[in-house]
């Protein structure tokens, strides 16, 4: 790898261009994201706006810049996806759903605005942690997405996940939701949306993850797990998420945190993963994409700077994997 | 500027409205839809047709979808029924894991179907309607050659969520020809779907959930046991097929499994992993997807007591092709890997063959890994 330093990079890189992460390139391109407003971009993905917003704000605290995005606006829009039964839609007049309350949740959490949230809708905490608590399918212990029944571990992991955020985890039988978390483990040490599924890198990050707030990582069976999530990397350094898929670098995340709950991300090569997460860069306009040279979104930025974070990179704030 | 965007808005009209027409003109038949690439241009600008068939390129379909949502949103707020539920089908078209415009249409179908479920004795006739409409409007976005749509979760529970309000009284209502039909149409779209989007979790999955719903039922319809049996084992024959043409596909294989799992004959179970393993072993296929079948499939223990008769043949053939590979060679070899992996994932093996195992102790790749 020959040393690169382009014209106008003022400072010295300690590391060679291609190794370097564009933070200020990022930062400059989460911040833009919001303001398309009348671009035919923005309604294109109104349906995630929300998670959207939890990707680039995680990102944003991530590489330093936690006040980049104005915190008022973001809380602003919060509640205004916050639905009367407590559920949250992804824009306004969204319908709520699992996957955006938890987003919402998230937020919340990250700009430690629970205050605020109570200020503006008394008892909103509750209503909320109530909505999700009553996803769950007290037979078999997994969660819905909302009303019309669609049961996948996403959300049973989004539920334990959103209600340990609040303290609220004592709503729902996490006994059960753990059991049924057993019922989907696959021989191959995997696990999948339910039970007999087929095993997903990010179905297993939900799982792993599910047990790791509930305490029960005893119950994964850590070897054969490891060797199954291990086998996902790629020549190119790069993470796949299931066998014969290609990489992308959002399993630097589900795959390696999920090494990581395992006390095992010494069991991927970490330099060139790194190197591959960077390769994924745009470094003129910042924002990183599922693979080298493909269009970025804030989806894959979020994920490839998260996975960097764990592999300890330099000047990034540091992921608890648990 | 005010000109540019007064063009914008005609055109965003004018591509929902040519959208709309067409699937108000196909309510009754599955249609297939395809994104143009950006060199060909349709001659009225907007839709390319061939036959029943269309093809759109993004940058309509992106102006479509944003008056679609505008009216939607409309629709809701003024209770324009007519409005929201043929906007929703440009909004789904383009984006569809919308849940709103996909919950949208559910609530229309529920309501329906509540109204007439209290008639026990004869089936409803509005729902009939709508749910084949509902099912046609499902295929042509689930099957066409559309990469992102066909593997949608959002869809693919839509179709399970439909399918399950009805599934229940098919015992009642219908003959087992067309129960047989019924259950075969959903393996085809399946297939389609899985080729149009390869290693399609979701197309797969809905599968698994059928199967699993069907055999609830059964319980509470045992005179349609048999005719369930023989076509679960048609979709598992089918299924091999299915496999062998697509050897790289990990969610075809895992289905299969899935389905093998649940063959009550263990030696019937046996005689399809055989085959697939010589196939694998006499074209020499590398497909990781098809060896973590094999591999699964011998160490799992769904072949029980005829476990040992597939791992000797796998174990006969890694010894023959191993006597003449380079260390490297041996670590990079499909069986040799697969047979390692076996070995070392704890599985059970029966009194029987467990002299067997010498083989593995005369193999230093295998030695390491097996201790």
């Amino acid at each position: 790898m020959a040393l690169v330093s382009g014209p106008g990079r003022g400072g010295v890189a300690e590391l060679p261009a291609e190794m370097r992460l564009f933070v200020d390139k990022h930062v400059h391109y989460i911040q833009s994201l919001d303001s398309r407003k009348d671009e035919l971009e923005y309604w294109l993905t109104e349906h995630l706006r929300l998670n959207g917003l939890y990707w680039g704000l995680t990102a944003l605290h991530l590489l330093g810049h936690p006040d980049a995005l104005p915190r008022q606006g973001i809380l602003d829009f919060v509640c205004s996806c916050l639905h009367e039964n407590g559920g949250i839609g992804a824009a306004p007049g969204h319908d709520a759903h699992m996957l955006y309350t938890v987003s919402g949740v998230q937020i919340l959490a990250t700009l430690d605005a629970f205050a605020d949230l109570e200020a503006r809708v008394p008892g909103g905490r509750q209503k909320i942690a109530k909505y999700i608590a009553d996803l769950q399918d007290p037979e078999t212990g997994t969660f819905a997405g909302d009303e019309w029944g669609e049961q996948d571990t996403r959300f049973l992991y989004g539920a334990l996940n959103a209600l340990s955020l609040m303290g609220q985890l004592h709503l729902v039988n996490v006994d059960r939701a753990v059991a049924h978390i057993q019922s989907c483990a696959n021989f191959d040490g995997g696990y999948g949306t339910s039970p007999g599924a087929e095993s997903h890198s990010g179905q297993i990050f939900t799982c792993v993850a599910a047990l790791t707030i509930a305490g029960r990582l005893d119950l994964v069976d850590q070897d054969k797990l490891g060797a199954w999530l291990s086998e996902r990397q790629l020549k190119n350094g790069g993470l796949n998420g299931r066998p014969e898929k290609k990489e992308d670098v959002c399993y630097s995340w589900w795959v390696l945190s999920s090494l990581a709950m395992l006390n095992k991300l010494h069991w991927i090569d970490g330099e060139k993963l790194a190197a591959f997460i960077l390769q994924c860069q745009d470094t003129e306009l910042g924002g990183i994409a599922d693979r080298p040279g493909d269009m970025v979104d804030v989806f894959h930025t979020v994920f490839g700077i998260a996975g960097l974070s764990l592999l300890k990179y330099p000047g990034l704030v540091e992921v608890d994997p648990i | 500027m005010a000109a540019v965007d007064e063009a914008r808005k005609n055109l965003q009209y004018q591509a929902y409205e040519e959208l709309n027409g067409f699937f108000s003109n196909c309510e009754d038949h599955v249609v297939e839809i395809a994104i143009l690439p950006p060199a060909i241009e349709p001659p009225d600008g907007f839709l390319m047709r061939d036959g029943s068939n269309v093809g759109i390129s993004k940058k309509i379909l992106a102006l479509a979808f944003v008056e679609a949502r505008q009216r939607f949103f409309e629709g809701l707020k003024f209770g324009n029924d007519q409005s929201c539920f043929n906007s929703s089908r440009v909004i789904l078209l383009f984006d569809p894991e919308h849940i709103t415009a996909a919950n949208y249409r559910k609530r229309k179908l529920l309501m329906v179907w509540k109204k007439e479920s209290g008639r026990d004795d004869e089936r409803s006739h509005e729902f009939e309607r709508l749910e084949k409409r509902e099912l046609v409007f499902l295929d042509t976005i689930l099957t066409s050659p559309l990469h992102r749509q066909s593997k949608s979760p959002t869809l693919w529970h839509h179709r399970f969520w439909l399918i399950n309000l009805s599934l229940p009284l098919v015992h009642m209502h219908t003959d087992m020809a067309s129960y047989s039909r019924f259950l075969k149409a959903e393996l085809e779209a399946v297939f389609k779907a899985g080729e149009h989007h390869p290693k399609n979790y979701y197309a797969w999955q809905y599968a698994r959930r059928l199967i699993v719903r069907a055999e609830e039922l059964i319980q509470d319809a045992p005179e349609y046991r048999k005719v369930y049996h023989e076509v679960r084992w048609s979709w598992t024959k089918d299924m091999t097929t299915w496999c062998r043409k697509h050897p790289s596909d990990i969610s075809g294989w895992s289905f299969l499994l899935f389905l093998l799992s649940k063959v009550d004959n263990v030696s019937e179970r046996t005689t399809i992993i055989r085959e697939v393993m010589c196939y694998a072993i006499n074209f020499e296929l590398k497909n990781e997807s098809l060896w973590v079948f094999i591999r699964t499939a011998l160490a799992s223990g769904i072949l029980q007591e005829e476990q040992h008769t597939l791992l000797d043949l796998l174990r006969r053939h890694v010894k023959a092709i191993s006597a003449t590979m380079t260390e490297a060679a041996r670590s990079e070899s499909s069986p040799v890997v697969a047979l390692r992996w076996i070995e070392s994932s704890g599985y059970q093996e029966l009194e029987s063959s467990r002299d067997e195992l010498w083989f593995s102790s005369t193999i230093p790749e295998l030695q390491k890994t097996s201790g």
